[in-house]
């Protein structure tokens, strides 16, 4: 039963990384005007972060979908996740009214939501405890790595 | 607790070449160095300079 809840999580929390990622790799200016509004990072490493960010994400998503180093993968984007939500916080904090980047050109394609407001740091804190869920339950279900250590 | 520190140096690793590979190739790539052109500029006359061409 944990392997299985596990597998649903690893599915869930990979296919919407895998895709947030992607998103926002195929517009890095964007990424960087988001990254400029949230008043956060001094202006030269900027550039750096929204280049490596989404491919960060895109790559632990990856891995997690496939079950590939997947409990490492979990528990470094429950960190990642837990950084979202404090800059999120933090904008919300200083009454800064801005895009949460999270989804970038994905977000305007389906329409969905993606204001830095209260809904996106409870959808982050969500995915932080199906991270650490995927962390803590060892076993998994269709996994790369179980395959290849069938082999 | 050894091999999540691997594992996480790896993924890091492997996102950084992807990130860096993707912005050099791709025409949707930027500027993430801010005297970039410039140190390309100093790189090619360096090797002018020493006779490599």
């Amino acid at each position: 039963m944990a392997a299985k809840l596990s597998f649903i999580f690893r599915i869930v929390i990979g296919g919407v990384f895998l895709l947030a990622g992607l998103a926002k790799i195929s517009d890095p200016v964007r990424f960087i005007l988001t990254l400029r509004e949230f008043r956060l990072f001094p202006e030269m490493i900027i550039p750096f972060t929204a280049v490596y960010l989404p491919w960060l994400e895109f790559v632990l998503g990856i891995s997690i979908f496939l079950g590939i180093m997947h409990r490492t993968s979990a528990l470094m984007l429950a960190g990642l996740n837990m950084l979202f939500v404090i800059a999120i916080g933090s904008v919300i904090f200083r009454g800064i009214v801005v895009d949460c980047g999270c989804f970038g050109l994905l977000a305007d394609m389906l329409k969905l939501p993606d204001m830095a407001d209260w809904k996106s740091i409870v959808r982050n804190l969500l995915f932080t405890l199906m991270c650490i869920g995927i962390f803590i339950i060892k076993k998994t279900v269709i996994s790369l790595e179980g395959y290849i250590k069938k082999q | 607790m050894r091999r999540i520190i691997i594992e996480s140096l790896l993924i890091l690793l492997i996102s950084l070449f992807l990130s860096i590979l993707y912005n050099t190739v791709s025409p949707r790539g930027i500027e993430i160095l801010p005297k970039k052109a410039v140190k390309k500029a100093e790189i090619i006359e360096y090797i002018y300079y020493r006779g490599y061409v």
